[in-house]
């Protein structure tokens, strides 16, 4: 069930106006909990089950961590809780990719083939709620909170379905409190849960699958493109990404306010991001905190000095990478994030000791061509995110790199990229400089609605006919 | 403290009535824009919901408004009719009969009996009932199996409220994405003229998949004022070799065949429908090119006669076969004329079968006797003959 399809509209519809008609706190918690678990159930009903099973595993772990004094058997529960969320993870994501990568490595060796790749599904959503069942559980092993006694609240933070498949990815500090507390109807939270909503259609509709269309063919046969149609299918799919993540985001997010729930934000203009340490300050933020809490904060981050710190950041993006999937391609691709990171933290120093550098830099052209750089190199570490295999990713930097004009021109006319393109410039500034937020509280209710109207109309009109599924949902 | 409460209370306040202001006015504004939308496209673009039929409704409007006294006659059939009959090339009309009726070919792509039907239908609910409706038949479409499947076919076009009892009574493997598509299309108008609108006012942002509906557009908006669409040029032997070869997975249809359900209801209730309207019905079955006239098998003519034979008897209409009439020179394929084939084919039909129908000197005991006269002739299947006008 696609959050911009029909059904999920029905589903979601029905949800809302039961939730708000029933009286009870506890019987709104249930009826989420039940819309939640068919939610998922209508991927696949085993995996719902074993979603539960794990949720409820951790419940009375974390329940036995808060209780027991005895650092020994708290490590003890934590370990158990972390073997098997990860455990689970690694089975169903990564067991194949490693089995596969072992065998090939053994047949490069000279041995004989002799793995067979399981037969698993993967679970939909299963790094997002992976990661926030040991957010939780780790802090409850360090006391940061404690222990939730209530079942059915704990199980809410973990299948509350607007988050459940492609986050944010949810803190139980934050969000085990909402849970508790009762909720009223409120006019304003329903309009900025339409906002997001109808923000998040946008996103998907009209600049995520729109992009898809210049990606799509380009990354399929890089060879037969020229430069220019490779270089515009690198950039839409930077676009493509941001829409359809973000949009995804946005929905959730509208659907958790509409619910009386507020989920952590998860994009901030990250186009506009001056360096790369600062893009992942923008981009997927939930992800972002959460490496940098339980990643790398625990392997020392930024204590042990300057090497210590490029391999922790090293180390904690080559696993962003792989926690986006399970292939070399996107281990390279957290690879090249931990590169740009180590290159622009020692640029970073250099500046320092070169003030006039510093000031050119950040001056206006100086932070416009800091915002390009960054972009581009963005876009091109997506090369190895979008290619299936190295063998694609070569072909297309060899295209970007080597030009060629006698071959295919854009698989659509290229006015739609520059129009999509230029609908995300301008949402980018208008929140930079603040007139979005302006706009909202000045311009009359009105004349509000009426743009919300006309928004939604256009983005009907793009949308293409028959949903994509979200690019996030594999991870 | 008092003073911070009830002024938070009072933006709270504030803050609601602002939102409940904004959110139903964007109801309203979306609702108005669809109303909008439905009226414009019901009444002024019918175009904008489906070029193929909505230009020819529009022609259709227009030449009735011209000479609103004089009766119509229209033609419903499939691609076949649409590029075979030409209605100015028709002989000029008696001068002692009375008014000349406009004739107006409204035939469709893919069109067999339920879309034939949906068609009528849609035509007397806008207030065009025609005097005379020339229907045509094509055996291959009864079966309603394989390519020739209406339901398939009409899935690829729009729904409106008014084809509900079409999509409840016809349609069983896509009745339910039919009537959501109906739903759909009837309730937010703008998601089935998505692609329509952008090929009319922006055609390089259409998708991959929709780029072909700006051609549909101009290829729909010129078409002839009488309705009529010529074929393709038939080209070089060869290319005409490789087409015959693309339909011969067809054949197997009509070697196994049946009249279906669909097709004997639908036909049945689009003649029941002329019945109470008072519209002089008479079907007519197209040329076709030898080979597949050859298809028929001796037991497949014989239902085909028969079931035309019955309903003929019961509803009172005249059958005009003209399968043999044109050479097989004369064809794109095996079943669409050559562009050129249309006049004269157009000339013959119009002096031998539908001048004498329309004018009235057509007497049906006369049709009846001829028709069981073909009946009996005990055709080879290299040349078998079933109906009235086979004069070759």
């Amino acid at each position: 069930m696609l959050f911009c399809s029909p059904e999920f509209l029905l589903f979601f519809t029905m949800v809302f106006v039961i939730y708000w008609a029933l009286p009870w706190r506890s019987a709104r918690i249930w009826l989420l909990l039940i819309a939640s678990f068919y939610f998922y159930a209508c991927w696949n009903k085993r995996l719902a089950f074993l979603i539960t099973g794990t949720t409820v595993l951790d419940y009375l772990l974390a329940l036995g961590m808060d209780h027991s004094r005895l650092p020994r058997r708290r490590r003890l529960l934590l370990g158990i809780s972390l073997f098997a969320n990860l455990g689970l993870l690694c089975y169903f994501k990564y067991a194949n990719f490693f089995l596969l990568s072992l065998d090939e490595a053994l047949i490069a060796a000279g041995s004989s083939t002799w793995f067979r790749p399981l037969r698993v599904i993967l679970p939909i959503g299963i790094s997002f709620y992976t990661f926030e069942a040991i957010n939780y559980t780790v802090d409850v092993y360090r006391r940061r909170l404690p222990a939730e006694r209530h079942f059915g609240h704990f199980l809410l933070f973990i299948l509350f379905f607007p988050h459940l498949v492609a986050g944010p990815i949810v803190r139980a500090c934050d969000f085990l409190p909402q849970v508790r507390r009762p909720k009223r109807w409120n006019w304003f939270r329903l309009h900025l849960g339409l906002q997001f909503i109808l923000m998040g259609l946008f996103k998907k509709l009209v600049i995520a699958d729109r992009m898809a269309w210049y990606v799509d063919p380009v990354y399929a046969d890089p060879g037969a493109y020229q430069t220019g149609t490779a270089w515009l299918a690198l950039f839409a799919y930077a676009m493509q990404v941001y829409g359809d993540f973000s949009g995804y985001s946005d929905l959730a997010i509208g659907t958790a306010h509409l619910l009386g729930y507020k989920l952590a934000q998860n994009f901030d203009m990250p186009f506009l991001a001056v360096n790369v340490a600062d893009f992942w300050r923008r981009w997927h933020m939930s992800l972002s905190s959460w490496l940098r809490d339980y990643i790398f904060i625990p392997l020392g981050g930024s204590r042990g000095g300057e090497w210590k710190t490029n391999r922790n950041l090293f180390l904690t993006m080559t696993l962003c990478g792989l926690w986006h999937g399970a292939a070399w391609s996107f281990v390279g691709f957290g690879i090249v994030q931990g590169l740009y990171m180590t290159i622009q933290r020692a640029f970073h120093r250099r500046c320092r000791q070169h003030p006039r550098l510093d000031a050119v830099l950040r001056s206006l052209p100086g932070t416009i061509f800091r915002i390009a750089l960054t972009f581009v190199t963005f876009c091109l570490s997506l090369v190895l995110f979008r290619a299936t295999d190295f063998a694609t990713a070569g072909h297309m930097f060899q295209r970007l790199f080597q030009p060629s004009a006698d071959l295919l021109d854009p698989p659509l006319p290229a006015v739609g990229f520059w129009l999509t393109a230029g609908v995300v410039v301008a949402a980018h500034l208008l929140r930079h400089i603040g007139l979005w937020q302006r706009w909202n509280w000045r311009l009359p209710p009105s004349l509000l609605g009426v743009s919300y109207a006309a928004v939604l109309m256009i983005a009907l009109v793009l949308a293409p006919h028959g949903g994509k599924p979200f690019i996030y949902f594999q991870f | 403290m008092a003073i911070v409460d009830v002024r938070s209370q009072d933006s709270q306040t504030r803050a609601d009535g602002r939102a409940k202001t904004a959110l139903l006015c964007s109801v309203l504004a979306f609702l108005a824009g669809q109303a909008v939308l439905a009226y414009i496209v019901s009444q002024t673009h019918p175009e904008l919901r489906d070029p193929e039929y909505g230009y020819r409704l529009l022609q259709l409007r227009r030449l009735t408004a011209g000479a609103p006294q004089r009766p119509l006659c229209l033609i419903l059939g499939s691609s076949r009719t649409l590029s075979g009959i030409y209605p100015p090339a028709l002989p000029p009309w008696p001068a002692d009969a009375g008014p000349e009726p406009r004739v107006f070919n409204f035939s469709q792509f893919c069109a067999g009996p339920v879309r034939e039907l949906q068609t009528l239908r849609r035509l007397l609910a806008a207030g065009h009932r025609p005097d005379w409706l020339l229907l045509e038949v094509w055996p291959p479409y009864w079966p309603q199996r394989g390519y020739w499947v209406d339901e398939l076919h009409m899935m690829q076009t729009d729904f409106r409220p008014v084809d509900l009892p079409v999509v409840l009574r016809y349609f069983t493997d896509h009745r339910q994405s039919a009537l959501t598509k109906l739903a759909a299309e009837t309730l937010l108008p703008i998601t089935g003229l998505r692609s329509n609108l952008l090929a009319l006012c922006a055609c390089s942002l259409l998708s991959p998949d929709q780029r072909g509906r700006e051609k549909q557009f101009a290829s729909w908006r010129d078409i002839d004022p009488s309705g009529w669409r010529p074929w393709l040029e038939r080209g070089t032997e060869e290319e005409f070799r490789v087409r015959i070869a693309h339909l011969q997975g067809e054949k197997q249809y009509l070697e196994h065949f049946v009249i279906s359900d669909t097709t004997d209801r639908s036909l049945r209730e689009i003649l029941e429908e002329c019945r109470r309207h008072h519209i002089k019905t008479a079907l007519i079955l197209m040329p076709e090119h030898s080979q597949l006239r050859n298809w028929y098998t001796l037991a497949v003519h014989e239902q085909v006669n028969s079931y035309l034979d019955r309903l003929r008897c019961e509803y009172q209409i005249h059958v005009f076969d003209t399968r043999t009439w044109m050479s097989d020179d004369q064809f794109y394929d095996l079943t669409h004329m050559i562009p050129s084939a249309a006049v004269p084919f157009t000339q013959r039909l119009g002096r031998e079968l539908l001048l004498p129908w329309l004018t009235g000197y057509m007497a049906h005991t006369n049709v009846r006797r001829q028709t069981y006269q073909s009946l009996r002739v005990s055709g080879s299947r290299a040349s078998p003959r079933f109906g009235l006008a086979n004069s070759d």
